[in-house]
């Protein structure tokens, strides 16, 4: 990973920007005690000259050229000054070459150029001064030297310059840094996504233990894949149980087709092999057709279109249905509705789900056995109860049979797709309509509870509950 | 003979289709994709298109809608692999007569062209008869020679909707979609129960049944069982 790259990210953007507010505000802080302190300095100074102006001129006549003189000659720095000048501006005494240009004598402080011996060398510099009228017409002027406000002006900037700079830099470094890492794990995250997109459904992004940003969203993406993975590992079941249930019927076939074309010595044998691999191969898309049917219902959103659906009405026609064949297998059929009982629903799929339990009842139950139909109201709604005198699922199959392509060892030789329950079941949920199994001993019961649920309950409610109870 | 236009881009299929519909007398023109269908379903008249949903330039659907808007009456069969309720619902919606969900039998589709092309019986006769037996529309009661049969309303419908179309083979799925009106296929023979026991109610005892067995499809009803003929209810089968 190069630094251009981590210089681009969004962390390193921050810390720029940070340090350019940083930046800003050590030099607002910098000019404004600058400002002070200068201002400080020059009113000093100005109160200074005006008081020795006034201590000098006060003074008797005579005394003043000596005054002049010696007033600041212990002034090592030779930063103040002082001359006495005739009225037409000519140096008496003192250390000035010559009157300051642009000074007017009103006895006020001003900022000028003064040329003075320094060091036995005349040079000019920006001085602050003040000049006054003796009494006996000469003038005085006293001045004192800018540099020190120039010094204090150098001293800032070299502060500004040796802590400022630095100060950014570090910033900088820092942000870099910062940028850097951030990159890293966005480049982790980056191969791990990756790695996932290719399949590897089982890798995760690293998460670190400083529960920051970064690691809530790494958690949230994690909580995603792994939903996906178990998503993936279900449809790779029912891939693999597809497999399986197709594989039955077309070894059949072929079995059928291969010993036909061997052994078939008339054209009439022939057609009754292929008449034969024929209905496997209808049992093939009947399979697949339930499934897609399945899948269908599970993935609907349906349930705007639901309306007042009769159960009544529907447990009638079920029964009315199946009475023919009930008959005639010789079971005893019985159809018990208790009417006007309704519920919000889709009626298509609710008759196939009572025709598909009354079905599986008629299939299951022994000849001359017995298969009862009955709707009832209970307090959490209505109540159909499909009763037959079959063998029943045993406890441990229960929520097997729920699921898709299941089906019981001891309904292999009963024909069917094996998808009849996982269908009922898929049209419950979307419903949010419970089922129970309960035993009849003998017999079995299914239980389909239709008391409605909350649609939230039943987002959130898996398919696999547990003990032969399943709830949509 | 009638002249069918197959819009199929799948060749076997349509291979199979077009073989098998000119051994049953029709005529096959066959097209691969939907311009070239639209254009020749708008010039050529036909007496059935027979249209598959997955075109290679567009949605079956939309050479039917279009089709429908321009006030297309022939009658029109959906084919698809899309089988869901709501496709099937969407295909009619769309204009479709009639919707065929892939794989389906040869003699399926036939019956199901057959059914097309031969409108059911539009009677104004409040009674339906074949030799001396009647179906009475009005009171919805059966009756031989006067005498009421008690039948069921539910074989009722069957029963009515077999005798409107004499002669002609109706599939079992036409009956569950087309009488009862379910759009599910149930996993028992059903409606083999139901008509076995229609049969017990209509039939004289030591005739053919009007209601023949047509192996490996369905069923078609036949005056020859209905006794003496008295009226010809079959008239008018064009």
């Amino acid at each position: 990973m190069s630094w251009a790259k981590a210089l681009r990210t969004s962390t390193f953007q921050i810390s720029a920007l940070a340090s350019g507010v940083f930046a800003s505000g050590t030099l607002l802080l910098f000019a404004f005690i600058y400002w002070q302190t200068a201002g400080y300095e020059a009113a000093r100074i100005d109160t200074f000259l005006a008081h020795e102006s006034l201590a000098v001129a006060r003074a008797p006549a005579a005394d003043v050229e000596r005054d002049v003189r010696t007033r600041f000659a212990g002034d090592l720095h030779r930063l103040t000054f002082a001359a006495v000048l005739t009225q037409d501006r000519h140096v008496i005494a003192g250390d000035l070459i010559s009157y300051p240009p642009g000074l007017p004598v009103d006895g006020q402080v001003h900022v000028v150029d003064a040329w003075r011996m320094l060091a036995g060398r005349s040079s000019a510099e920006r001085v602050a001064a003040i000049a006054r009228s003796l009494p006996d017409g000469r003038i005085l002027v006293i001045g004192r030297s800018r540099q020190e406000i120039a010094k204090l002006t150098g001293l800032v900037g070299r502060a500004l310059a040796l802590g400022l700079g630095p100060a950014i830099a570090l910033a900088l470094a820092a942000g870099a840094w910062a940028s850097r890492q951030t990159l890293a794990r966005i480049t982790a995250f980056q191969q791990a996504l990756d790695l996932i997109m290719d399949g590897s459904l089982h890798k995760r992004l690293p998460v670190g233990g400083a529960r920051d940003t970064l690691d809530i969203l790494a958690a949230s993406v994690n909580r995603t894949v792994a939903q996906l993975e178990r998503l993936m590992d279900e449809v790779r079941g029912v891939g693999d149980s597809i497999a399986h249930e197709l594989r039955t019927p077309l070894t059949r076939m072929r079995v059928r087709l291969e010993g036909g074309q061997r052994r078939a010595a008339s054209l009439a044998e022939l057609d009754d092999v292929v008449t034969r691999a024929l209905a496997d191969l209808d049992q093939c898309f009947a399979t697949v057709t339930a499934l897609l049917r399945i899948g269908a219902i599970e993935s609907a959103h349906r349930r705007s279109a639901f309306s007042d659906v009769s159960l009544s009405a529907i447990v009638l026609e079920a029964g009315d249905l199946y009475e023919p064949i009930a008959e005639l297998r010789g079971l005893r059929f019985e159809v018990r509705a208790e009417a006007g009982l309704t519920v919000r629903g889709d009626r298509d799929l609710l008759f196939e789900a009572v025709a598909n339990l009354t079905d599986n009842a008629v299939k299951f139950s022994p000849e001359r056995g017995e298969v009862r139909l009955e709707l009832t109201h209970s307090a959490s709604g209505p109540v159909l109860r499909v009763i037959d005198s079959g063998a029943g699922i045993a406890l441990d199959e229960r929520q097997a049979v729920l699921r898709r392509f299941y089906r019981s060892d001891k309904a292999a030789r009963v024909e069917g797709s094996g998808l009849g329950l996982s269908l009922v079941a898929a049209i419950l949920r979307l419903h949010g309509f419970s089922l129970h199994m309960l035993d009849a001993q003998p017999g079995f019961i299914i239980e389909l509870a239709f008391g409605t649920q909350s649609s939230a309950a039943l987002d959130e409610t898996p398919l696999n509950g547990d003990k032969g109870h399943w709830k949509g | 003979m009638a002249n069918l236009l197959l819009v199929e881009d799948d060749t076997d299929i349509a291979r199979e289709i077009c073989d098998d519909l000119k051994d049953r007398g029709y005529n096959l023109v066959w097209m691969q994709d939907g311009e070239t269908a639209l254009a020749n379903a708008r010039a050529q008249p036909y007496a059935a298109l027979i249209l598959d949903r997955m075109l290679p330039d567009m949605d079956g659907l939309a050479v039917l809608e279009r089709l429908r808007e321009e006030n297309f009456t022939v009658p029109v069969l959906v084919l698809s692999a899309l089988g869901a309720v709501d496709d099937r619902v969407r295909g009619l919606k769309a204009g479709g007569d009639d919707y065929l969900t892939k794989p389906f039998a040869l003699e399926e589709l036939a019956a199901r062209i057959d059914a097309l092309l031969r409108r059911p019986l539009e009677t104004r006769e409040t009674v339906l008869r074949a030799g001396r037996f009647e179906l009475d529309l009005i009171d919805r009661v059966a009756r031989r020679d006067g005498a009421d049969i008690e039948i069921l309303p539910r074989e009722f419908r069957l029963l009515e909707y077999l005798m409107r179309r004499p002669g002609q083979v109706v599939t079992r799925a036409m009956l569950l979609e087309d009488v009862w009106h379910y759009r599910f296929v149930p996993q028992t023979n059903l409606v083999d129960v139901h008509l076995g026991r229609l049969r017990r109610k209509i039939d004289l005892p030591d005739a053919a049944s009007m209601i023949e067995s047509v192996k490996g499809v369905g069923f078609r009803f036949s005056v020859s069982g209905a006794g003496a003929p008295t009226g010809d209810p079959g008239s008018n089968t064009n």
